[in-house]
């Protein structure tokens, strides 16, 4: 009976939280465009750009230029540890970027790559590439003041 | 051969009569639990209600029913302290002067106290027994709040893009907003780094919460509680309509708040200042600083043990 006192005890004591700082993505030249929410596939993300896509993104009528990079960076959504009511961004998944190219005289050249953040393991069976582009670069930014 | 004899030291006898005479005095004096009557109770469900009651309305309603051995003296006086406390931060029975928002944000509030053990209170419990909520009772709660109207709010007005943007770049004509708790709004975070993205299904919102470099390295360096100078900001939007492929993009943007880690100027909110803008204008909320200790009272009752923060990557 005394024995089980100490192992009660560790118990109850107050976790500190493990961090999980690889989470966390970073790019400097990048900023935020917006971010989306897919609970059908437990996802949540954000796309980022440099700043030709930034502007772009911001202008409802504005043509894509050379130069534009986007990158949209894919999380598995996990419960907030100490929040039922919020879901959160846990490890992540994989990180799509496309570049954009577009020369005088010439067409526009979107360039796909998908890059799973765990090599040999990627959270979507098939990708329509051209149908991904479509979607990344055609997100209107969030509107941040 | 001697006696033994239990000789009463004199001394000893007084202080003690003294003490039972002092303790008999101030069990007549300990103060009063006073209920007044209550107008605009909480209406919920019967089974919902039933719990609150069972484990709530001793201090969070003006029904308390202290028992005999809460009003004894010094019990009494923690009691009522309790009491006071409790009914400052939500009443029961007073619950239609609450704004329907807010009383939204208390119930999830309220089902995360019971969930992470923080309600009832242990020292009540130990006492209380009976008040202890089962695991089939929290589902219960967690049902109920799952029926509140702001969990499938969706954002379906037109976007208004805000006044202080245009083509990316950041206007501001009519002066930097500032909130009262002085920290002044600035876009400066657009270029730190993503803590965290999150869907807020409780009231229908997403948000990106940014953290500085100071804030971002004491992450990485594990550094809790974090130094001087850690900042957070938070962007929140509403949710467009879910597309056919699953997926829900930003509506509009709601608000915009801040935690600036100072530990003197902030010492009354636990080291971190608060401050929130509303509204594509980024109109300062609270119309006195206390409305900052209502920020910090919900994130002490929850993450006090994360230096106050929720959005930290975690394992
Ligand atoms: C013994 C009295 C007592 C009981 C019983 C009690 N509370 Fe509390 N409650 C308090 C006090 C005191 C506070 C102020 C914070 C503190 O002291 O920890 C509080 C604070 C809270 C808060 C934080 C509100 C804020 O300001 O952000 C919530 C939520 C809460 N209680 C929920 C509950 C729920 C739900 C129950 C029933 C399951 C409950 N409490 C039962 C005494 C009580
Ligand atoms: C009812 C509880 C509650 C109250 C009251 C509250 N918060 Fe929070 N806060 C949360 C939760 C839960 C999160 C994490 C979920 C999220 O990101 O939306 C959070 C996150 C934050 C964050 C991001 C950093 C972090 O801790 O994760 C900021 C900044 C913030 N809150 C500011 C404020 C300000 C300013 C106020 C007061 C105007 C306030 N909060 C009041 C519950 C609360």
């Amino acid at each position: 009976m005394i024995a089980l006192f100490p192992a009660l005890l560790s118990c109850s004591s107050k976790k500190t939280p493990e961090l999980a700082p690889e989470y966390i993505f970073n790019d400097p030249n990048l900023k935020v465009i917006s971010s989306v929410i897919n609970r059908k596939e437990g996802t949540i993300a954000v796309i980022y750009g440099n700043t030709p896509a930034v502007n772009t993104a911001n202008d409802a009528t504005g043509e894509h230029v050379d130069g534009e990079e986007f990158k949209m960076v894919t999380w598995k959504l996990k419960p907030m540890p100490n929040w039922y009511g919020t879901d959160m961004n846990g490890r992540m998944l994989s990180v799509e970027t496309v570049d954009i190219s577009k020369k005088t005289g010439e067409n526009i050249v979107f360039k796909y790559h998908y890059e799973p953040a765990v090599k040999q393991e990627s959270h979507v069976k098939t990708r329509d590439s051209s149908k991904r582009v479509a979607f990344i670069v055609g997100l209107p930014a969030a509107v941040m003041p | 051969m001697r006696k033994l004899r239990y000789k009463p030291n004199k001394k000893f006898l007084f202080i003690s009569a003294s003490l039972i005479i002092i303790y008999v005095i101030l069990q007549l004096t300990g103060p009063e639990v006073i209920n007044k009557p209550h107008e605009g109770e909480i209406n919920v469900p019967s089974n919902v209600s039933a719990i609150l009651r069972k484990s709530c309305y001793d201090c969070h309603s003006n029904q308390s029913d202290p028992t005999w051995y809460d009003k004894m003296m010094p019990a009494s006086y923690l009691v009522s302290h309790d009491i006071t406390e409790a009914r400052s931060r939500f009443n029961l029975s007073e619950w239609s002067k609450i704004p329907s928002g807010q009383q939204q944000v208390l119930l999830w509030e309220m089902v995360n106290a019971v969930e992470q053990k923080k309600m009832p209170l242990s020292r009540y419990l130990a006492v209380h027994p009976n008040a202890a909520i089962s695991p089939s009772e929290l589902a219960i709660l967690k049902d109920y709040v799952n029926t509140l109207p702001g969990r499938s709010k969706v954002d379906t007005a037109k976007i208004t893009r805000s006044p202080y943007v245009s083509d990316g770049k950041t206007l501001i004509s009519t002066g930097t907003p500032v909130s009262i708790t002085g920290i002044a709004y600035s876009d400066s975070y657009k270029s730190w780094t993503v803590l965290s993205v999150t869907d807020k299904f409780d009231g229908g919102s997403m948000r990106i919460v940014y953290g500085n470099e100071i804030m971002i390295k004491a992450i990485k360096n594990n550094q809790i509680p974090f130094p001087d100078g850690a900042q957070m900001v938070k962007v929140v939007w509403g949710k467009q309509r879910e597309d056919a492929e699953g997926n829900v993009l930003p509506g509009n943007f709601q608000n915009v708040q801040f935690m600036v880690k100072d530990s003197k100027k902030y010492k009354s909110t636990e080291g971190w200042g608060f401050a929130k803008f509303d509204g594509p204008d980024l109109k300062p909320f609270g119309k006195t600083v206390a409305f900052a200790t209502t920020c910090i009272n919900c994130h002490k009752l929850l993450v006090a043990e994360n230096d106050f923060v929720f959005n930290i990557p975690t394992k």
